[in-house]
């Protein structure tokens, strides 16, 4: 038999968050600068797969995934049969800043995709100090609706199944269909109205476009990569944003979409690993200045 | 725009077999001045009939421009012309009708309508 066996660990944490004990999943490999990576809305962190699975990634950089509360495996706390998913952007930044103080990791990278990337501007606003350097993928201040997401919590709609459907078009077509298709099934297997509820967090109060020009880029460098055929999160939605805020540096990566990380692994980290050199050459040299 | 073989090439679709099983209703495309209405039955195409049409009934309609549906089939859309809901948000393409079936039956119809493209 020919077996692999991934370097890939998952282990669960627990931490307080709003008075209750949040058991989180995450999944972690490698070693070196923490990079801590956030999934898009309605999925988790098996998006991460290839990067944590990348030799050239890992051998500098231990990379750390976790599933929010009410994605993946991190189930919803005791008592959520009566409850509703809806991400806001001080619970989102509690729990990443919750995960890291439980973890004890210092001066981690972030780099979050779609609502991750969106968070990450919160996190560059109110908490640059605590992060090495800000990753947005798909990052920007805010975005138009132009789709109502509440009709993935309709009781005559399969939720998971039409959630993988709307996004299933922001990805490139010309990503392999493995992946692209791996992408949808995380989506499939998201919990009810989860995806909705991020939403929430993308589409209504999160917009972050009268606030996007208090980030101070010398206090921690900001990327913005962003796929080119993301129409949700749209290359001119982060440029957008990007001109908004001295040193932010655009990255438009060709022949992505909306899921760079997972819809085509190998091409997403040949554009990361510049960005990630940067920033370690960076750091370097502050340490050698 | 690829409409001929459109209903075989639909109806032996694998992906389609299997993901959009047991998937019924009717949409109207109107594209520019035409328009053609699909009838799905139990997850296979089972009629395409070309317009014009007085008060047509179907379950709900996606209108849009001549142009924007040609960009949509070209075998290799450009980035923002791969998808009808890039075209929501440009308002390029409007959604009419009952939004509930739309959203039922979304995994079938976006496969569906994958298949008016040309092959590169």
């Amino acid at each position: 038999m020919n077996a692999i066996l991934e370097p890939v660990t998952g282990r669960y944490v627990h931490f307080e968050h709003g008075g209750r004990t949040c058991r989180v999943y995450f999944e972690e490999s490698g070693q070196g600068i923490p990079l801590l990576c956030l999934h898009t809305a309605g999925a988790d962190t098996r998006q991460f797969r290839g990067l944590l699975n990348a030799p050239v990634i890992t051998d500098q950089f231990r990379v750390i995934a976790f599933d929010l509360p009410w994605h993946g495996k991190s189930s919803p706390p005791a008592g959520w049969q009566s409850e509703t998913w809806r991400l806001t952007s001080a619970t989102y930044c509690e729990l990443i800043l919750g995960f890291m103080q439980a973890l004890e990791l210092n001066k981690p990278i972030v780099m979050g995709c779609s609502i991750g990337g969106r968070v990450c501007l919160n996190l560059a606003l109110d908490y640059a100090t605590k992060f090495r350097a800000i990753i947005g993928l798909q990052s920007a201040a805010g975005t138009p609706r132009y789709y109502d997401p509440a009709w993935l919590a309709h009781p005559e709609v399969n939720g998971p199944v039409a959630g993988a459907a709307t996004v299933m078009g922001l990805m490139c077509p010309d990503s392999p269909e493995a992946d692209r298709w791996e992408t949808l099934w995380h989506y499939m297997q998201g919990g009810p109205g989860v995806f909705a509820g991020d939403l929430y967090f993308y589409q209504v109060e999160g917009d972050l476009r009268r606030r996007v020009e208090n980030i101070d880029t010398r206090v921690t460098p900001l990327y913005l990569l962003t796929g080119e055929y993301d129409y949700s999160c749209s290359p001119q939605d982060t440029q957008d944003t990007a001109a908004q805020i001295p040193g932010a540096q655009v990255r438009i990566m060709p022949g992505l979409g909306h899921f760079p990380m997972s819809e085509n692994p190998q091409a997403f980290i040949s554009e990361l690993l510049p960005v990630l050199n940067e920033i370690v050459a960076a750091h370097e040299a502050g340490i050698a200045g | 725009m690829n409409w001929d073989g459109f209903i075989d090439r639909v109806n032996s679709d694998p992906v389609i077999a299997q993901r959009g099983a047991d998937s019924s209703f009717r949409v109207l495309l109107g594209m520019g001045e035409r328009e053609r209405l699909i009838t799905v039955y139990a997850g296979r195409v089972v009629s395409v009939t070309d317009g014009p049409f007085v008060m047509p009934q179907c379950n709900f309609a996606l209108l849009g421009s001549s142009e924007a549906w040609a960009r949509f089939c070209s075998p290799n859309p450009a980035p923002g012309d791969q998808d009808i809901f890039a075209y929501f948000r440009t308002k390029e393409v409007l959604l009419a009708g009952d939004t509930r079936k739309f959203y039922a039956h979304l995994m079938y119809l976006k496969l569906m309508l994958l298949h008016l493209r040309s092959q590169a």
